[in-house]
């Protein structure tokens, strides 16, 4: 059985010879070739590389287009730091006013920054891949794609207390959301992994996210022809799964390392996939009998209940994490010892 | 009693992000003849110790925090303007330079920090984003602080604080100016404000108030002591 058939038979409920296994591995090539991340976040064929060096490092089921969000923000004119051992980051929004937000012209992705670049490595992603391993994209959810253009802090301002404003900016990110997805999807991707930040207890409570979030939330996503993982984004998301879990496109939930597995599956029910949940923090910090460990006690008490892929729970795992513990996951994953 | 109550409404507002409302219910008081110090220190003061402890317990989101602080904010200017600008209200504690390390651009954290050091009586100079160790140590002796607040959001960023410990020790100030570090990589990895050297630090915005003071306090008590 090979990634794609263990992937897609544990999606679609059937038995399959093991767990699945994955991993944010979109930065780690640089650290088995000695790249630079400048390069390997400008270049397509260097990500491929470095993507090519993970997955014959690493076992893991599936693979990823370059988890680099600093490309949507780019292309609506926000300034962007690079760096050589992390993944770019926004330096400064585009703007902080919502009027000017909705302005905005969307980016070309043929012509725009670096929107070319980003499509030319998934396309070679999927051309390594095919019929081996599935190819996921991120992207970010209709209602954190406002933190792109206009930052955080301006994005909460607008939803907390400009209902018009909100509503605006939502509406606008909400068609990019939705022709981004599709032309992701016109590659041959497998399916969106969508972090959708302000469902994080941490940034929005569930009071707030009912309110301001869900309404746009469900528009957009329903909108999307496209198997979609929610992702929690750093935060924990078991306070909003029964809200979410019945939108259409949605196939499975990737939880935080701070939720509970079993209340996840309880919630979401028997059938969707759950992903999760090694804490992206242990990676470096840990030895790998104890990621061993960890991963092992995830499977025993996943076992039997639903479709399950192990993963860590967090973006793209640090550069120093030791390679020992990423094969650590996938050994316990395989039964190995 | 009264004060139990209005406390409790209050409390209630904030954690509802009812931020009109709030401001109305703090007017709607002082009309009736409640002294701003009272709204501030029987009130407010508590108010937001009690949030503090939701946030540590994990209870409270990010968007009722950023609500919490502007409501914070806006009853402050309301007290303000009441007592037309009596410093005595606010009690003027001290001046703490901060900003976002080098390389680092998550500001949301330090804002929310520093609307509520400026509510609690704080001056603020705030150097904004990727700032270089030595502008921090600059401003802090030309504006003689006593703290330096430096944020990071990531273990890479972190990395950059201890070119501020080491600007700090290099220039004999370690007893003059205190390095309080914060953000999110060190509530998940505590050991990190040792290791980058900083003298404390604080797991929200809420316990920033209660660390200043204790990182003040003990450079005062050098300063007595020399």
């Amino acid at each position: 059985m090979n990634s794609i058939e263990r992937v897609m038979g544990t999606i679609q409920g059937q038995p399959v010879d093991r767990v699945p296994v994955g991993a944010v591995l979109s930065s780690y090539g640089a650290r088995l070739l000695d790249l630079d991340l400048r390069v390997v976040f400008n270049d397509a064929k260097t990500y491929i590389e470095s993507q090519k060096a993970v997955h014959e490092k690493f076992a893991v089921d599936f693979a990823l287009a370059p988890f680099d969000y600093s490309v949507i923000a780019e292309g609506f004119g926000s300034s962007i730091r690079f760096f050589k051992d992390q993944a770019p980051n926004i330096k400064k929004p585009s703007t902080i006013n919502w009027r000017e937000v909705i302005e905005k012209p969307f980016p070309d992705f043929n012509l725009t920054g670096r929107f070319p670049v980003f499509l030319e490595a998934l396309k070679g992603m999927i051309e390594l891949f095919a019929g081996k391993k599935p190819v996921f994209a991120g992207i970010p959810g209709p209602c954190s794609m406002p933190i792109m253009i206009m930052g955080l802090e301006a994005w909460l301002e607008t939803l907390l207390f400009d209902p018009e404003g909100a509503q605006k900016v939502m509406d606008y990110c909400g068609e990019f959301f939705e022709i981004w997805a599709a032309r992701i999807m016109q590659e041959g991707t497998t399916g969106l992994i969508v972090t959708e930040g302000m469902a994080a207890r941490e940034i929005t409570d569930r009071e707030n996210f009912e309110c301001l979030v869900l309404p746009h939330l469900k528009k957009y996503l329903s909108r999307v022809n496209a198997p979609m993982v929610f992702h929690h984004t750093g935060g924990s998301i078991n306070h909003i799964l029964d809200l979410t879990k019945d939108i259409p496109g949605i196939l499975g939930f990737c939880v935080s390392a701070e939720d509970d597995l079993l209340a996840a599956r309880r919630i979401i029910g028997p059938e969707k996939l759950l992903l999760g949940n090694i804490d992206n923090l242990c990676f470096p910090a840990s030895g790998s009998e104890q990621i061993y460990e960890q991963s092992q006690k995830i499977l025993k008490l996943m076992h039997q209940k639903g479709p399950f892929i192990l993963s860590n729970s967090g973006g793209d795992l640090p550069l120093n994490t030791p390679e020992t513990n990423i094969t650590a996951m996938i050994e316990a994953s395989e039964g190995k010892k | 009693m009264r004060s139990k109550e209005n406390l409790q409404i209050l409390f209630d507002l904030m954690l509802h992000s009812e931020r009109k409302s709030a401001i109305t219910f703090i007017e709607k008081l002082l009309e009736e003849g409640f002294s701003a110090e009272y709204v501030v220190r029987e009130l407010l003061d508590p108010a937001l110790v009690r949030q503090g402890a939701m946030w540590g317990e994990g209870h409270l989101s990010l968007a009722q925090a950023y609500v919490a602080a502007k409501i914070a904010e806006d009853i402050l200017m309301k007290c303000l303007e009441f007592e037309k600008a009596d410093d005595e209200l606010i009690k003027r504690r001290g001046i703490i330079v901060i900003g976002n390390i080098e390389d680092d651009f998550h500001s949301l954290g330090r804002k929310i920090v520093s609307i509520f050091l400026k509510a609690n009586g704080w001056e603020i100079i705030d150097l904004g984003n990727d700032v270089m160790a030595e502008d921090f140590v600059e401003e802090a002796i030309k504006s003689n602080s006593s703290i330096i607040g430096v944020s990071a959001m990531m273990y890479t960023t972190a990395q950059n604080i201890k070119k501020v410990r080491a600007e700090i020790d290099a220039r004999g100030l370690q007893n003059q100016i205190k390095l309080a570090v914060g953000g999110a990589v060190f509530n998940g990895r505590p050991e990190l404000v040792k290791e980058v050297g900083g003298d404390g630090s604080a797991k929200n915005a809420f316990e920033t108030l209660e660390l200043m003071d204790r990182l003040l306090h003990g450079c005062c008590q050098r300063e007595n002591q020399q």
